[in-house]
Parts: C-alpha cells; sequence; structure tokens
C-alpha cells in the first residue's frame, strides 16, 4: 500500500535524524568542556543546544520504535494466552498505540500552531520560536500513531505477530 | 471531580490495568493523561500537557541517558567483550570457584557499562553457562552469580535508573551516581565472598573438568590482562572522576566518556562509520523507548497533584504516627513486591512523585533513600515468581527449567537484602562518597 510506503520512508528519515541528533549532543558537550577548560571560553549556545536536540531525538525516533513493536510494554498477560486471544490482546494494544499518539499529535500540533501565530520563544540564553523546537513532538506523535494504524492493518490481514 | 484519595486510587488503577492489558506503557500514560485532563479541566487544560510533554522532553539532565547508552553500544560491538573477558579469566586466575567468580565479576564489570541488568544476564547466560554446564560445573551456582552481578547495574556507575531517579527526585545525579561506587562494590564482595563458602564447603561445586582452567597465569600474562583493561577502567574512572573533581556535569562527562569508548574501540579493531552510525542508532531508539515513557509521565504526576492526591497520601501517611524506620520499611516494600510485575523504569515514574513530600516529612537523607530504593527496585527484578531479569536469563539459558532459575536466585536475593539493611543500618557506607562533593 503505498500510504504504509511513504510512512517507513518517513520514518527512515526521521529515525536518521534522530540519530544525527545524538550525534549532535556528543559533539555539543564535548565542544563546551573543551571550550570551558581549554579555552576558558565557554560557549552560550551549547547547553541550550542539547535539551533542543535531546527532544528531536526522542521525537523523531518514537515512529521508528513504533514500526519494530519496540515500544516497552509489561507483557506477562499476553505472553500467558493461548494465540488468538494473545494476537487480540495484542491488537487492542496497538489500538490503543494508535488512540493515545493519534490524540497528543493533535494535542501538541495545535499547541505549536498556537506558539507559530503568538511568536513565542524559548526561555534561553539565546531564544528561538518555541515551534521549531515543539513541532517535532507532534510530527513523532502522528506518524508514531500511523506506524500503530499499519500493524493494525496487518493484524486484520492476518499477518502473525 | 475525583478528589484527595480517592483520585490516587483511581489514577492508579488505572494506569496498572492498562499496564496489564499490554498496552505499551507510554500510551497507558497518555490515556490516563487525557482522560485526567478532561475531567479536572476538560479540554481547554490540553496545554498543560503539551506543556508538561516539552519541558521533559527538554530537560538538560536526561541527555545523559543515551549518552551512557551510546558508550555501551560503542563498548559491546566487536572485540572489546572478548578482550574484557579474556582479561577478567586471566586476573580472576586459579582461585577456588573462579568460574562463578568471574560470573560475578564480569556481571559487574558489564552492568556498569551498559546499565541494564536484563540485558547482562541474557549475555552471561549465553556465554557462560553453557561452557560451565558442559563441564560439570554448579549450573545453579552459576545463574545465582549472573543474576547477582547483573543486579547491579541499576547501582555502579553509570546508572541510566539514577539519573532517571535523580531527576524525577530532584536530588543530585552526580550524587546518586558517585553514591552507588561503595555499595556495589560491596555487595560484589558479598557475592564473591558467599560463593568462597560455598565452594570451600562443597567442593563438588568446582566443575569437574575445568578445561578452561589456567596454569597459573604468569606475571607477563597478568600485566597484558592489566594493560588490556585498562581503557575500560580509565573510562568508568573518568566519567566518575569529571563528575567528582566538578569538571564536568554526568552528561558532559558522558559525553566525553563517549568519545573515550571510541577511542578504546579503535584500539582493538579497525572501527568503521558503520559501527558508530549503528552504535548511535541503536542509542538514539533505545533512549527513546525510555525518553517517551518519561516524558508521557510528567503530567501523570501532575494530575495527582493538581487533584489533591498526592498532599491527601502524605497527610495520611504521616499522620499514621509510626516509627521512621517502620516508614522507611513500607516505602521499600512496596516497590519490592510491584517491581516484580512492572517494569522498573514505569514504577520509578508512579512512585518518585508520590515518595518526595513523605520522605521530607520523615526528614530522610534523599541520597541515601534513593540509592537504597534502587537496590530495592532491582531487587524486585531478580526475585521470583515474577522477576523480569529471572526471564531475560531463562531466554538466554535455554532449557533450564524456570523453577531451576528461581531457586538459583533465592541465596542472592537474600544476600542483596542483607547490603540493603547494612546500608540501611549504616548510610555513611552510601553517603560517605556523596558528602565529598561540593554540592553537599
Amino acid at each position: 500500500m503505498r500510504l504504509w510506503r511513504l510512512t517507513d520512508l518517513v520514518t527512515a528519515v526521521m529515525a536518521a535524524g534522530a540519530t544525527v541528533a545524538l550525534i549532535g549532543i556528543v559533539f555539543s558537550y564535548c565542544f563546551e568542556v573543551v571550550a570551558r577548560y581549554g579555552l576558558n571560553a565557554p560557549t552560550v549556545w551549547a547547553s541550550d543546544t542539547v535539551t533542543y536536540l535531546l527532544s528531536a531525538s526522542i521525537f523523531l525516533m518514537v515512529p521508528y520504535v513504533a514500526k519494530q513493536g519496540r515500544h516497552v510494554a509489561i507483557t506477562i498477560l499476553p505472553d500467558a494466552l493461548a494465540p488468538r486471544p494473545r494476537a487480540a490482546l495484542l491488537t487492542f494494544a496497538d489500538l490503543a498505540g494508535f488512540v493515545a499518539s493519534a490524540s497528543v499529535a493533535w494535542i501538541t500540533l495545535a499547541e505549536s500552531l498556537r506558539q507559530f501565530g503568538a511568536g513565542t520563544s524559548t526561555l534561553a540564553l539565546m531564544p528561538i520560536p518555541k515551534w521549531w523546537i515543539s513541532l517535532p513532538i507532534g510530527l513523532g506523535f502522528a506518524l508514531a500513531a500511523l506506524q500503530f494504524l499499519r500493524r493494525l492493518d496487518e493484524a486484520a490481514s492476518g499477518v502473525e505477530r | 471531580m475525583l478528589a484527595g484519595l480517592a483520585a490516587v486510587v483511581v489514577a492508579i488503577t488505572a494506569i496498572l490495568l492498562l499496564f496489564a492489558l499490554g498496552i505499551p506503557i507510554f500510551a497507558a500514560f497518555l490515556i490516563v493523561d487525557v482522560a485526567g485532563i478532561l475531567m479536572v479541566a476538560g479540554a481547554r487544560g490540553f496545554p498543560m500537557l503539551a506543556n508538561s510533554i516539552y519541558d521533559t522532553a527538554t530537560t538538560g539532565s536526561l541527555t545523559a541517558i543515551p549518552l551512557f547508552l551510546l558508550l555501551g553500544e560503542l563498548l559491546f560491538r566487536g572485540r572489546a567483550v572478548t578482550v574484557l573477558f579474556q582479561s577478567v579469566d586471566t586476573l580472576v586466575g586459579r582461585v577456588r570457584g573462579r568460574q562463578y567468580i568471574m560470573s560475578v565479576v564480569l556481571a559487574t564489570i558489564f552492568g556498569a557499562l551498559s546499565g541494564a541488568a536484563m540485558g547482562v544476564a541474557a549475555m552471561l547466560g549465553r556465554t557462560i553457562l553453557p561452557g560451565l554446564a558442559a563441564r560439570g560445573g554448579n549450573e545453579k551456582l552459576a545463574m545465582g552469580a549472573i543474576l547477582g552481578g547483573a543486579s547491579l547495574a541499576p547501582i555502579i556507575p553509570p546508572s541510566l535508573l539514577a539519573i532517571i531517579v535523580g531527576t524525577l527526585a530532584g536530588v543530585s545525579i552526580a550524587e546518586l551516581l558517585v553514591a552507588g561506587i561503595v555499595p556495589g562494590l560491596i555487595l560484589a564482595t558479598m557475592f564473591i565472598a558467599y560463593i568462597f563458602v560455598r565452594v570451600t564447603l562443597d567442593p563438588s561445586l568446582e566443575p569437574r573438568q575445568d578445561a578452561a582452567q589456567p596454569k597459573s597465569a604468569g606475571m607477563f600474562e597478568m600485566l597484558r590482562a592489566l594493560a588490556n583493561l585498562m581503557p575500560f577502567v580509565i573510562i568508568i574512572v573518568s566519567v566518575i572522576g569529571f563528575i567528582m573533581l566538578g569538571i564536568a556535569t554526568p552528561s558532559e562527562a558522558a559525553a566525553t566518556g563517549v568519545v573515550a569508548a571510541l577511542i578504546t574501540t579503535a584500539l582493538y579493531e579497525r572501527i568503521t562509520p558503520k559501527i558508530i552510525w549503528d552504535s548511535c542508532k541503536s542509542a538514539a531508539m533505545i533512549s527513546a523507548m525510555i525518553l517517551v515513557i518519561m516524558v508521557s509521565s510528567k503530567m501523570f504526576s501532575q494530575l495527582l497533584a493538581m487533584t489533591g492526591g498526592i498532599s491527601a497520601l502524605t497527610v495520611f501517611l504521616t499522620g499514621l504516627d509510626i516509627a521512621p524506620w517502620l516508614m522507611f520499611i513500607i516505602l521499600l516494600a512496596l516497590p519490592f513486591v510491584l517491581c516484580m510485575f512492572l517494569d522498573q523504569i514505569a514504577l520509578m515514574l508512579i512512585i518518585v512523585p508520590i515518595y518526595r513530600p513523605i520522605l521530607d516529612h520523615f526528614g530522610f537523607d534523599p541520597v541515601w533513600f534513593w540509592l537504597i530504593f534502587l537496590i530495592n527496585i532491582t531487587l524486585g527484578s531478580i526475585t521470583p515468581p515474577f522477576g523480569y531479569t529471572l526471564f531475560a536469563l531463562k531466554g538466554a539459558a535455554g532449557d533450564v527449567p524456570i523453577r531451576r532459575i528461581f531457586a538459583a536466585s533465592w541465596p542472592f536475593v537474600g544476600l542483596i537484602i542483607a547490603g540493603v539493611a547494612l546500608f540501611a543500618v549504616f548510610p555513611p557506607l552510601v553517603t560517605a562518597l556523596p558528602d565529598l562533593l561540593s554540592t553537599r
């Protein structure tokens, strides 16, 4: 299905973005340590940048985790069940994942839109528009919702779980 | 609208029910968050959820989590693990019960480097157990040693759980990380002493044909093994040293530790961009799995506070007029039991905000309490019948019956309880090192 192929492509690109964000965190911290102790010239950008990169790293990776079915869950009950009720419970879990991700995507994207409209900036030494940082949150949840929907579609098509 | 104790009971029952159904933990929290906001403030309260997610996701101290994960990922890919195995093997030498002692030492080192008890138990279950069983060793004692050693992962720094507890409880992460050193080493020593006594009393526990038993390693081999271990030691010591000397924050120390891990890996093999990329991607994925739960749970504790639930619970508990030591036991007993069923992080996200005001009321030292709390929840994860780490070992050990793994864990559960009692009675064992930090 074309929608799922596109979803997977965007998921892979976002996961690569999350990985780059993590590399950026390592670079920023190391630069800060060297600048502070080696050059006696601490930066004004590193401490804020790492927090923005952390947020990006989390939410750009969330759809990929959903695609892999790796979100942490307590599966003692499903694991103890026979195959059919187990599959039913796992489908219910994916449905819950979809409902939660989709509703929070809507809530957080609405907040990003509000920040954009109001021109809200981050509280930082070097303020930037807050929606730059909050937008990946909504996008991450939205794409995660699509990945849960895809898993539901696969379950409906009889793909073994 | 629900308020007070009723709100706490309903919210916690709802979240535990959703967990039990196998719903992803982050989704369970978000469902309760959205439902709770609708009940408390209606749809106009939704920006609170968006802001709580944003605030948690941009918490600087949490950057240490992906960085420590990346450190472990870099070290555990390729030949560095083999070098670690061989070096510990040589250094442990021909002492009585060497195979079991090796299990404890390796589990402790791997635990410190990876911070994940389940991963260590699974890895050593695959690598050490089969060879030991083939040589007629006592599988039960070896499995106990692996479980005991692996359970030190959340205590000995760098520890992911310490960062999470520190962030949630508002305690210095640096102090909490450093506080784990002495208790971790004491527990490891207790495990080794127990094994030594068991093997001395019953020599039949030794593998009958220990083909891997080295001839006494000469001075040259010992020195070479020590030299091979040095990069690992330098990584751990530099991370902790930077924190203790106040040169770097835990996150900065973790980042410099990543660079050191990169150099160490490069010493043992040709490091490729693919190894680096795969390590970064894996670390980013695992940290997203953990942190999406954290960002989703913040609103849950805020809702408990907004409905007056946490203050009502605090008033109720402090009104019981019981001795502090009894309250201490109650506060530890609850997570100990729950951790047999629940994910450690999920449990902490529920419990830590509730416990904070209670600790303040009873005047417990936060670093002391939360470190013992960490030991306690890791103890829950190796306690039958539901401890998570037991099942990780079962998955790796293959045909070993689960009841045999249960039986293997009990002596080590007992040793850890004895350790907890020791740290409770002698707080300086936990607090002496953090007291050296300038912030205390």
